[in-house]
């Protein structure tokens, strides 16, 4: 089960996300708050999910409900509707990884030009044909219930991680790459008086580790009574965190040996570019690069598959626990899925958008479980659910301190953050919702969603029995 | 590399991948003793 809990915070994140933020935001200096909030945001999140999950048996909305009563239920929602908003795009990522794979097995990449591949097939029909790939391949393991998901992450996670350390190893000991170590560790410590180098770095953790998703609840819900929360939360916390620093330095130091005179450019090329369009041409350019590209996309697409499976596990969990028998949930879950993800694999603009404002969503979600934490009586929480039967840690006070500052965390950078925007933006700017990365566009769609939970409330917070785990299965 | 960044580079990897390596040593030896148990 832990290696289930791994795979599903192992994915693009890591690989894709990761090397591209660090870099964007200042290397050693993004590198200081990314670990703090390792321990201040991601793992007693992570332990707050295990012991919410392994306590309730039930799904995020059920769970909040029997935690803090029936009229927070909405928080729940929220917790669960967020990832599965970020569940649709990630479809999107999971399918452009297939078509890389299988362009770096057949010799197409890298091409002619850098990015002509990109070109073609990004925002194409194709896409939406991955798409389709991916969301069949995930709803197929989902649908052999939990025991099928045990079985392909035993596979892919020891492939992944394989393959990510082979990949560094050889990114290491390229000519030139202790540029990119240079470059990623850094440290600039002015650079930590700026609000959003301290905002990506929440944000990643949360998209790292998939703390505040609801996710690890969900899997939390089949783990044996005997089974700890504690060090549960704290290696999926710290061996998720050290797949990304691996991804890093492989990335990093690659770009830094071949191109160290577009370094910048590339590492600024934006969501896609870096991983889509650059990856590919630094690969090619080294000894044996097509199968170092092949391994580097197959690394990708069992991290974003494994992922997906887990959200899409979510997803089903809610319906199943509504009743709904699992067959019958997945098969709404793929026209919802199909209908939801087509935007974004049409427009590399609304799924970039969707990224930005989901991912910044998580922080509210971490919010809401801090806040049920607190509701319930943090040591009260910490003495019933987290120092429970079959713990073979005690827990102490601190985290009932930490989980205190995850609400302070998330509220304070939300107000820096929002108020950082609006000076740099200017009002007129930061309001319009048609502005595809303001302000505007962030509020506008939390406060529908948020529209959406809160009229929902009193049907989402009807008690519901627990639906046992091999039903479920 | 600057002196700051190397000590950087030992403090992030030590920390992360260090404590990745301790906790999943100590998560074993627990089940290897329940196992016993």
């Amino acid at each position: 089960m832990l290696l289930a809990m791994l795979s599903m915070a192992v994915g693009t994140g890591n690989i894709w996300r990761f090397p591209r933020i660090a870099a964007t935001q200042g290397g050693g200096t993004f590198l200081l708050p990314w670990a703090i909030f390792l321990v201040a945001w991601s793992v007693p999140l992570l332990i707050c999910e295990f012991a919410m999950g392994k306590a309730t048996r039930k799904n995020p909305i059920g769970a909040f409900a029997d935690m803090i009563g029936p009229r927070f239920a909405w928080m729940g929602a929220w917790v669960a509707l967020c990832s599965t908003l970020i569940m649709f795009y990630y479809g999107v990522v999971t399918g452009w990884c297939v078509r890389y794979f299988t362009a770096a097995v057949t010799g197409e990449l890298p091409g002619a030009a850098p990015g002509a591949l990109w070109e073609s097939y990004s925002g194409s029909w194709w896409a939406v044909l991955t798409l389709v790939v991916s969301l069949a391949a995930a709803l197929w393991v989902v649908a052999r219930g939990v025991r099928g998901i045990e079985q392909s992450v035993i596979v892919m996670m020891p492939v992944l991680i394989g393959l990510v350390i082979v990949l560094a190893i050889r990114a290491v000991t390229l000519p030139g790459a202790e540029r990119g170590l240079a470059f990623l560790f850094t440290p600039d410590l002015s650079g930590l008086g700026n609000s959003r180098v301290w905002l990506e770095a929440l944000t990643q953790n949360a998209w790292d580790t998939g703390a505040g998703w609801g996710l690890a609840l969900t899997y939390a819900t089949y783990m044996r009574a005997r089974e700890d929360t504690t060090i549960n939360g704290f290696i999926l916390g710290f061996g998720n965190n050290s797949v990304s620093l691996l991804a890093g330095i492989m990335v990093l130091c690659t770009v830094f040996s071949i191109r160290p005179e577009a370094a910048g450019e590339i590492v600024g090329a934006g969501n896609t570019g870096l991983t889509f369009i650059w990856v590919p041409q630094l690969f090619a350019a080294i000894p044996g690069g097509r199968l170092f590209m092949a391994m580097f996309f197959l690394a990708l697409f069992f991290a974003a598959l494994t992922s997906l499976i887990s959200m899409i596990e979510l997803a089903a969990r809610i319906l199943i626990d509504r009743g709904m028998s699992r067959g019958r949930a997945l098969v709404v879950i793929a026209g919802v899925a199909l209908v939801f993800g087509l935007p974004s694999a049409l427009s590399t603009t609304v799924l970039d958008n969707q990224d930005t404002v989901w991912g910044i969503g998580l922080m509210l979600s971490g919010l809401f479980f801090g806040f049920a934490v607190l509701k319930y009586g943090v040591d009260r929480f910490r003495h019933e659910h987290v120092n429970s039967e079959g713990s073979d840690f005690t827990i102490g006070r601190w985290w009932s301190v930490a989980m205190g500052l995850v609400v302070l965390e998330a509220l304070v950078l939300l107000v820096w953050w929002f108020s950082q925007s609006l000076s740099a933006e200017g009002l007129a700017a930061s309001v319009n919702p048609f502005r595809s990365f303001g302000l505007g566009t962030i509020v506008v769609q939390w406060a529908i969603l948020l529209a959406l939970c809160l009229g929902m409330n009193r049907w989402l917070g009807r008690p519901r029995p627990a639906v046992a785990p091999e039903e479920a299965a | 590399m600057t002196a700051a960044a190397w000590v950087t580079m030992a403090a992030v990897c030590g920390f992360v991948w260090g404590g990745a390596i301790t906790l999943v040593a100590i998560a074993m030896r627990k089940e290897g003793r329940k196992r016993q148990a």
